[in-house]
């Protein structure tokens, strides 16, 4: 084959579109020849590059919101909320309080895992901050909506305090 | 095991809502990746994911299952993609996303990051029908049928459009590996 006729293939041999006998002889060819064996290299990874273009994730709540807003928009079913209530026969008060009490639990077990204090503590520490910020957040009825944040262990792992494995 | 997209279709046309939260779930990442590679804006690929469902929602009565489920739906939201790139100029979606025009030149040269926005430019350069081939093919890594019946087209077709396509990538960005000119006839 002469390098016109190659070069002309090239594009739909990268695409893994060529028949075995004439994708044989393009790589026959190749094997020979230097400057069509570059183009080749470059066509591969043209495509290679092309194919490596990131797209970047939403935020990881971003999909239950969406999915909310679209069964809104299209009048859906009930909210997840609600699903969550029918599956946890609670209501949605019972439920903020259950969270609450999850994260009193977490914050004596945190606070117990500290020890004796070494002296008065002056004021609350920063992490103890944080926890109580975290602790007003999900006893915002608007969060616990979303069943999805429920089955987020990332989530779960963001309400300790730096440094704290849950 | 997953549910089937003809048993999906049963359940949603008989007005089943679970079933399109699970049509929702299932597609969503795909429409959203693939309205974020022509928009290459995030805030713009999520509204129009959004919209494909809605508009695939209401067109269910309409669809006649002669394609698959999600050739359907990447076709609705292609063509939003395409209606929403008609409202802006090349120059202003390339500038919102942060691409510079593609410099023909030594792109080898590149580093890794500048090599693939030089990439993403050209790609955005191309003729709709291109792009959406080059999108469909090479980052979606869809079949040639597939693609066929997104585009309503057929598969010579495809294989046409994607030739020129590259072709036109490759002219874009010339200098591109270390292909030149052929000093050789074999």
């Amino acid at each position: 084959m002469r390098c016109d006729e190659v070069q002309a293939l090239l594009i739909e041999a990268a695409d893994g579109g060529l028949a075995a006998p004439l994708q044989a002889e393009v790589e026959g060819h190749l094997a020979g020849c230097d400057t069509c064996r570059a183009e080749a290299a470059a066509l591969r990874e043209l495509l290679r590059t092309a194919a490596a273009d990131p797209v970047p994730e939403p935020p990881a709540l971003y999909w239950a919101t969406a999915r909310e807003e679209l069964a809104r928009r299209l009048g859906l079913g009930q909210s997840t909320a609600s699903r969550l209530t029918r599956l946890l026969p609670l209501r949605p008060w019972a439920l903020a309080g259950l969270a609450a009490a999850f994260l009193l639990t977490l914050a004596t077990a945190f606070l117990a895992g500290r020890g004796p204090f070494p002296s008065a503590p002056a004021g609350p520490t920063a992490e103890e901050l944080a926890l109580l910020r975290n602790l007003e957040v999900v006893q915002d009825l608007e969060l616990l909506e979303q069943v999805d944040i429920l089955q987020n262990y990332e989530l779960l792992r963001s309400l300790a305090p730096p440094g704290r494995a849950t | 095991m997953h549910e089937t997209d003809e048993a999906l279709l049963v359940r949603l046309r008989a007005g089943d809502g679970s079933a399109f939260e699970v049509v929702v779930r299932t597609y969503q990442g795909d429409l959203y990746r693939l309205a974020y590679r022509f928009t290459r804006n995030m805030e713009d690929a999520k509204d129009l994911a959004q919209e494909a469902f809605l508009r695939a929602y209401r067109a269910l009565s309409r669809f006649d299952g002669r394609s698959s489920l999600y050739t359907w739906l990447y076709r609705i939201t292609l063509n939003l993609c395409l209606n929403h790139r008609r409202g802006k100029p090349r120059e202003e979606m390339a500038e919102a996303a942060g691409l510079a025009d593609p410099v023909p030149g030594a792109l080898e040269a590149l580093t890794g990051a500048e090599r693939q926005a030089a990439v993403a430019a050209a790609i955005a350069s191309l003729p709709p029908q291109q792009r959406a081939t080059v999108i469909l093919r090479v980052q979606e890594g869809l079949s040639h049928k597939a693609i066929a019946e997104i585009l309503e087209c057929s598969e010579g077709t495809v294989k046409a459009n994607f030739f020129h396509a590259v072709r036109n990538l490759r002219a874009r960005l010339r200098g591109y590996g270390a292909g030149g000119g052929c000093d050789a006839l074999r």
